[in-house]
């Protein structure tokens, strides 16, 4: 429980953090007391890479939806691929059977 | 009807217009697994909607701007196909479930507008042929506005009469 409410208390009781927090701890399998280590080196090595460059997003949240993407991208590529590609599309609702049915990337790029 | 389908979809199924719609949403695992992983780490969640979902603002803007400017613009280019695919998708298909898409395509085709125009907007996209990006997407929004829905109602028209016709324009346009 002390090791719960430490992450708490790290991720300043942002319920987005919290929400990416716990996803990833329940997704990775691990316990409170493993996540606090990796949570605290994502963060660190984030803010060294830009530290200003995120100035108008908490930095917590943002280090907590990093390590989700990253685990992703890691996981399942094609997930992490699927989720910039819906960036571009409304957030609220995205059928499904739209993502199915349409997904496939341009070929070689079309961006001339 | 499957429960699984959206709500616009199950409404459009009426009996009276004999309108039956598949029953699955993937015939591969491949898509499915992907949006499953991407649940599990909360970076979108499932609507009260059926067979729908929603990214956080934040989580929708961050993986945006995580793109460098090609990726974005590859990425934008990808929707728009995306768009076109599913508008499109089963034209030879029920019309419900074609009418049920194309209304709700509707707000992603906006989204991918704005992107462009965003794009546009910015300096940095000076190297991007903004004629044809535009062209494409109008062509798009063209297709899946008009083009498509008026097609199926011709045809349920000549199939059905007047009277489908008049109730499945309520429907889409309500």
């Amino acid at each position: 429980m002390a090791d719960a409410q430490e992450i708490v208390r790290s991720l300043e009781y942002l319920p987005l953090a919290i929400d990416h927090a716990g996803a990833y701890i329940a997704a990775r399998q691990l316990l409170f007391s493993e996540y606090l280590p990796r949570y605290k080196g994502n963060f660190n090595s984030l803010m060294a890479e830009k530290p200003e460059g995120y100035s108008h997003y908490s930095k917590t949240a943002l280090t907590t939806w990093n390590m989700s993407f990253e685990a992703i991208q890691t996981e399942r590529p094609g997930a992490a691929e699927l989720l910039r590609l819906c960036s571009f599309l409304d957030k609220d609702d995205i059928p499904d059977m739209l993502i199915h049915h349409g997904r496939k990337l341009p070929e070689g790029g079309t961006c001339a | 009807m499957d429960e699984n389908f959206p709500k616009e979809v199950r409404a459009l199924d009426n009996p009276a217009c004999g309108i039956i719609c598949d029953t699955r949403f993937f015939a591969d695992d491949t898509t499915e697994n992907e949006l499953i992983t991407i649940f599990s780490y909360s970076l979108a969640k499932r609507n009260d909607i059926p067979g729908s979902f929603r990214i956080h603002s934040i989580v929708h803007r961050w993986a945006r701007e995580q793109l460098d400017s090609t990726k974005q613009c590859e990425a934008v280019l990808a929707a728009i196909n995306l768009l076109a695919d599913g508008c499109t998708y089963g034209s030879t298909k029920r019309t419900a479930e074609l009418l049920g898409m194309a209304s709700r395509v509707i707000p992603h085709i906006d989204a991918c507008m704005q992107a462009l125009k965003d794009i546009f907007e910015d300096d940095r996209w000076h190297r991007v042929s903004p004629k044809t990006l535009v062209t494409l997407a109008d062509a798009y929004r063209y297709q899946a506005v008009i083009v498509m829905p008026r097609r199926f109602l011709n045809t349920r028209w000549m199939s059905r009469g007047r009277c489908f016709l008049s109730r499945t324009l309520a429907c889409c346009f309500v």
